[in-house]
């Protein structure tokens, strides 16, 4: 009876040491563990973000002069000659444009390229965002009078942003073969509120192929650009000095058609003899620029058998923030709108799916793209085995 | 029960809290990198950088010029949108010349501070860091700016 005492008393004394032990310690050697782990995912995600952002990769001009994404050697999305931070707009275009394999013979450096090429695949993933550093919205509050909104991203109305916003009008005649773009530019001061109310002229709708609405945002030396485009456009792509366009119809000669840039009330203002011409809207303007060497392409290097077009532009503004032009497509006359500056753009969003989140590490930055302020976020994390 | 077995009993009780009392007071004393700490005050130093790198051509530059405008006080704006509202800044902004005997001297612009940091805030500041940056004028005028972020306790 004593010995069993004994024993009950013994066996008591070691479940009560495991327990504590157990209880006291495993919380905290996971919490160290979880602080390691974070820190080390940090580590590797701040190499990842000073190698895209402060490197022009290998070779430098990759988004230009590159098919494939077996031609990189080193990844990276600085502007080369650009100063800290400046992206180039060429390469964000080879990433995050994935109709890019369809209408064009450059292959899209896609989620996993990036991983190989940045020596993570396997082990990591990752996602890209790109948001403008002010949130700009346009509400059509009635007619041709629309709302303009600038916040920020925390969702602080900005007072006092000088915004300028520019509706480009399009127009096709047939009979005389010539394209007509009205031009509209309006500005104003955003209020306490973060709103400036903008109105644009009241316009002829026959002929009319569509419109496209730019908001450019100054604040205090804080530049954004926001477009609104018609759902009806046909998108184009610019890489480098080269347009594409996924189809055109056989019988549609852009050389024949003469291109017109007006005012409202003045639409033949500003005759442009180039043909054809596309139009870059600039923050200031309106600029020309001649489209040469349109040919056909026959088929993609992913085997599709669309064909697509391929212009080039002659002189590339800076400054650009999109490229139009009017095509036939599927029989109607269409407008191109090619974009150099996008509302937001993202990559590797993860899915629960393809690739389940554990723990990630998030590195925010602030880079130039074109002259405008970005938002870059990128997000790392452990890839989980399946088992 | 005799005395045997109640000594055994004590022996393990006196075994079992020197166990335990001796692996917590090592944990306890043991120092721990602070991860959390080492890698905010390093993001903060990139994020000020960061900052400095951008506004310096567009809203430092072109504001410095136009020396008549209250470019401090829009430069406060510019900070105070692009940053979070948990980070508190301090900017200054300083004409670097050089004399004839080789010694670099500073000159502060800034009328007033650029800063959203109150009094009243300043024991709220958990840690801190500081980035500075060089930039010239096309007329040659060389400035530095220095930036210092700072992150609030339970921001």
């Amino acid at each position: 009876m004593n010995a069993s005492v004994e024993y009950l008393v013994a066996a008591l004394l070691v479940f009560l040491l495991v327990s504590v032990t157990a209880s006291s310690f495993i919380p905290d050697i996971l919490l160290r563990a979880t602080y390691i782990s974070e820190s080390q995912l940090r580590i590797e995600a701040e190499k990842i973000a000073d190698q895209l952002l402060l490197h022009p990769g290998d070779p430098a001009d990759w988004g230009v002069n590159s098919t494939y994404p077996s031609e990189i050697n080193v990844l990276g999305l600085a502007l080369e000659g650009g100063g800290p931070y400046d992206l180039d707009i060429n390469k964000l275009i080879r990433i995050y444009e994935s109709s890019l394999s369809e209408i064009s013979e450059k292959e899209q450096v896609n989620l996993e390229s990036m991983a190989r090429l940045l020596g993570i695949y396997g082990r990591y993933s990752l996602s890209i965002k790109l948001t403008p550093l002010l949130n700009v919205t346009v509400q059509n509050i009635s007619g041709n009078i629309h709302e303009i909104t600038v916040k920020t991203h925390d969702d602080l109305p900005v007072a006092n942003a000088m915004t300028r916003a520019v509706r480009v009008t399009a127009y096709v005649n047939q009979e005389n073969k010539t394209v007509t773009y009205i031009e509209e530019p309006v500005e104003n001061v955003t209020d306490y509120n973060g709103k400036a109310t903008v109105e644009f002229a009241q316009l002829p709708e026959e002929n009319k192929l569509g419109s496209i609405i730019v908001i450019f945002v100054d604040f205090y030396g804080v530049k954004t650009v926001f477009s609104s485009i018609n759902e009806e456009a046909v998108c184009g792509v610019i890489i480098g000095n080269e347009i594409y366009v996924g189809h055109v119809d056989d019988d549609f000669n852009p050389e024949e058609f003469k291109t017109r840039k007006g005012r409202p009330g003045d639409p033949g203002g500003g005759a442009i003899h180039l043909y054809p011409a596309a139009l870059h809207v600039t923050p200031t303007t309106l600029e020309p620029t001649i489209l040469s060497a349109g040919t056909l392409q026959p088929i993609t290097p992913e085997g599709s058998a669309n064909p697509y077009y391929k212009f080039e532009l002659e002189g590339l503004e800076k400054k650009s923030v999109m490229a139009i032009f009017v095509v036939k497509s599927q029989g109607a006359y269409k407008l191109v709108v090619a974009r150099r500056a996008y509302n937001s753009l993202n990559v590797g969003v993860p899915t629960l799916a393809t690739s389940p989140v554990a723990r990630g590490a998030h590195i925010r930055r602030i880079v130039n793209i074109s002259g405008f302020l970005y938002y870059f976020d990128l997000t790392l994390w452990r890839v989980v085995e399946e088992s | 029960m005799d005395r045997r077995g109640q000594f055994r009993i004590i022996e393990a009780l006196v075994t079992a809290v020197l166990v335990v009392g001796s692996m917590m007071i090592a944990v306890g004393i043991q120092r721990m990198p602070r991860f959390w700490i080492t890698y905010e005050t390093e993001d903060l130093e990139d994020m000020a950088f960061n900052m400095l790198a951008e506004i310096a051509d567009q809203a430092l530059l072109s504001r410095l010029l136009d020396s008549k405008g209250s470019w401090e006080t829009d430069l406060f704006w510019t900070l105070n949108t692009m940053l979070p509202p948990t980070i508190y800044f301090n900017m200054s902004i300083y004409k670097m010349s050089l004399s004839s005997g080789g010694n670099i001297s500073l000159e502060a612009l800034n009328r007033a501070p650029i800063t959203n940091i109150q009094q009243e805030n300043a024991d709220r500041i958990a840690e801190s860091a500081s980035a500075t940056y060089v930039f010239t004028s096309p007329d040659g005028t060389v400035y530095l700016a220095a930036l210092t972020l700072a992150r609030s306790r339970g921001g």
